[in-house]
């Protein structure tokens, strides 16, 4: 290949149309999507290959950029809702809950502990089981004030996508509620935006108030927007007949729980690292989505981007 | 002659006397401030205001009135109105919607009622919504924005639960606390007090004196299967509000629409009391026409600014 000179290069940049050089200069930083992808089975598929994605920006198809199956640690911010309408759904399994975080947890991780009452109380970043323990009582003990309600669901996780959002590597937030968001200042459309620009994926698990009424509704749109599950728990109303139904651990919130973290921080351990190049940096939202070309599978990502401007 | 306009005296006086007041009353709304709210000073002269719903003969609103068709008396005896006005004042309420259990089946219906309410505001008013079952939840929202407000109701608004009724309004008064004007609390319920365990509860004495003692006018709006009780009937009346049975599948949005209209048409009146005792006074709100009726607070504080 023949070197062109410096001097030669300095020319040409000089005799280039203006425009040109300020296009290439504010050429789109590449959008990340984590992409988790189940097979017909339910199973989760970790064989794929560039070639098995489409990637569709605003309904256009994309050229991937980028593609990684490699693991990464994670950076979790677990939301528990302490106000009273929920408390007593899992406060006999408190301790068993924070075990549960700390046991998903693997070196290199962190996590931080919320509590969800009048006001969201975040703990500190933690990296074990023994550092959740000691600061768990004073992160889901809310006052008495605070306890009556409201549960501001919406604003706990505004709260949690800031502590997360200068995290680097994959990060998630899980939150535990009976789904009754109230006494917000941020509307649930405005969290689900943010959350998506962000790439952080919200999954909740709601017990109580379910997933198909009302605020059910919302929160699993919220978490299905940012590439997350949205759960429900029932306890069992009486004897599981030999465990046909529910496995052991199910029988409890907690072992439920524990359940949950699992799988999703294993989905987001391994997933799939896809990125593309926008075609505009104009500051905006955008749609997006990613199939597998093959039938059969499932893929959960975001569904929006913000098209960060270049420069 | 429910409506017939009169000329006053010198309406740019009370023109200008209404926004001293409104700046008065701006001024007071600070954190510091005690449980003096119906109490405004200016240059050293207390005034008490007085908020009055009119209804003429027919049971009509009546607007248009004069100060002189006034007469209002502290203890017994009449007072010197020092100031006078029927100009729209922009309201300041706390909706409080109650979501217990047992409104399951009404909960379509309030929440399209609440949706009408808020269409009935006007563009200075503000409006905060909360709810009480389960807990008492009240938006940190003070807003006049229509959408935010909407937005609340429908992601906000959700049933189950107790009546915790009155910490649900002693909550509303108490996110209001620090606002100037008319502060409203308008209740909607389908039952008498139930306060469960979980909550902190306050009682009907404590929400009865703050307030009288604070100028909160609280009106409240029975659902078909549960009247009003007795109570809260009491305490709309002592604080000026209204009360409102509604009647099997009436129109609830227009119940509360009726009560946005009181709300916008209430007269202002201020006087200045002729001794500081730091007592409970008696007020008696009147109308000098002929089959017209006058529903305002009923007492007052005397207490000196401090």
């Amino acid at each position: 290949m023949t070197r062109l000179p410096a001097a030669l290069i300095a020319a040409l940049l000089l005799v280039l149309p203006r425009s040109f050089r300020a296009q290439d200069a504010a050429a789109p930083p590449p959008v990340v999507l984590d992409v988790v992808v189940s097979d017909a089975n339910g199973a989760p598929a970790r064989d794929l290959g560039p070639g098995d994605f489409e990637v569709l920006g605003d309904s256009r198809p994309q050229a991937i950029a980028s593609f990684s199956t490699a693991a990464e640690p994670l950076t979790v911010v677990f939301l528990l809702d302490v106000s009273a309408s929920a408390e007593s759904l899992w406060r006999p399994d408190a301790a068993a809950m924070v075990a549960a975080l700390g046991g998903a947890l693997k070196p290199g991780e962190r996590a931080r502990l919320g509590g969800i009452a009048g006001h969201l109380t975040l703990g500190p970043w933690t990296t074990n089981s023994a550092e959740l323990d000691r600061t768990a009582a004073a992160t889901l003990t809310p006052s008495a004030e605070d306890r009556a309600g409201p549960s501001p669901l919406w604003d706990a996780v505004d709260g949690a996508l800031t502590a997360l959002a200068t995290e680097p590597g994959r990060r998630t937030i899980v939150m535990l509620t009976d789904g009754l968001p109230t006494g917000n200042v941020h509307g649930v459309d405005e969290i689900r935006a943010r959350a998506a620009a962000l790439g952080i994926t919200v999954n909740v698990v709601v017990s109580g108030a379910g997933l198909t009424f009302g605020a059910g509704q919302l929160l699993s749109a919220l978490a299905a927007s940012s590439g997350g599950l949205a759960l429900e728990w029932r306890p069992p109303t009486g004897p599981v007949p030999n465990g046909a139904h529910l496995p052991a651990a199910m029988t409890s919130m907690a072992g439920y729980v524990t359940a949950v973290l699992g799988r999703v921080f294993d989905d987001l351990r391994t997933c799939y690292r896809i990125g593309f190049v926008p075609e505009r940096a104009d500051g905006r939202e955008h749609a997006v989505s990613v199939r597998v070309r093959q039938p059969g599978y499932k893929v959960r990502t975001r569904d929006r981007y913000v098209a960060a401007t270049g420069g | 002659m429910e409506g017939t306009p009169r000329p006053t005296e010198d309406p740019t006086a009370r023109t200008r006397s209404l926004v001293a007041f409104v700046v008065a009353a701006a001024a007071l709304a600070s954190p510091a401030r005690t449980a003096t709210r119906q109490q405004v000073f200016r240059g050293g002269v207390q005034t008490v205001a007085v908020y009055a719903t009119v209804h003429g003969p027919d049971g009509h609103l009546a607007t248009g009135l004069a100060e002189r068709d006034f007469e209002v008396r502290d203890n017994g005896r009449p007072v010197q109105l020092t100031l006078f006005s029927d100009d729209v004042v922009p309201i300041t309420v706390a909706l409080m919607l109650d979501m217990s259990g047992s409104m399951m089946e009404e909960y379509v219906r309030v929440r399209q009622a609440a949706f009408d309410f808020v269409a009935t505001l006007l563009p200075a008013d503000r409006l905060r919504i909360g709810t009480f079952g389960t807990e008492v939840a009240v938006s940190p929202l003070l807003t006049s924005d229509k959408a935010t407000l909407e937005r609340v109701i429908r992601e906000e608004v959700w049933p189950g639960g107790a009546t915790p009724l009155w910490t649900a309004i002693d909550r509303g008064m108490r996110s209001l606390h620090d606002e100037p004007g008319r502060r409203v609390v308008l209740a909607l319920t389908d039952g008498a007090n139930n306060c469960t365990g979980k909550l902190p509860c306050a009682s009907f004495g404590q929400v009865r004196h703050d307030a009288e003692a604070q100028g909160f006018i609280v009106y409240a709006i029975g659902m078909p299967h549960a009247p009003l009780a007795g109570e809260l009937v009491g305490l709309t009346d002592v604080t000026g509000g209204g009360h409102f049975d509604v009647a099997g599948d009436a129109d609830l949005g227009a119940t509360f629409a009726t009560v946005a209209d009181e709300l916008h048409h209430q007269y202002t009146l201020g006087f200045t009391p002729a001794v500081l005792d730091g007592k409970v006074h008696v007020l008696d709100v009147r109308v000098s026409q002929p089959g017209f009726t006058a529903r305002a607070r009923r007492s007052y504080v005397a207490t000196a600014d401090r």
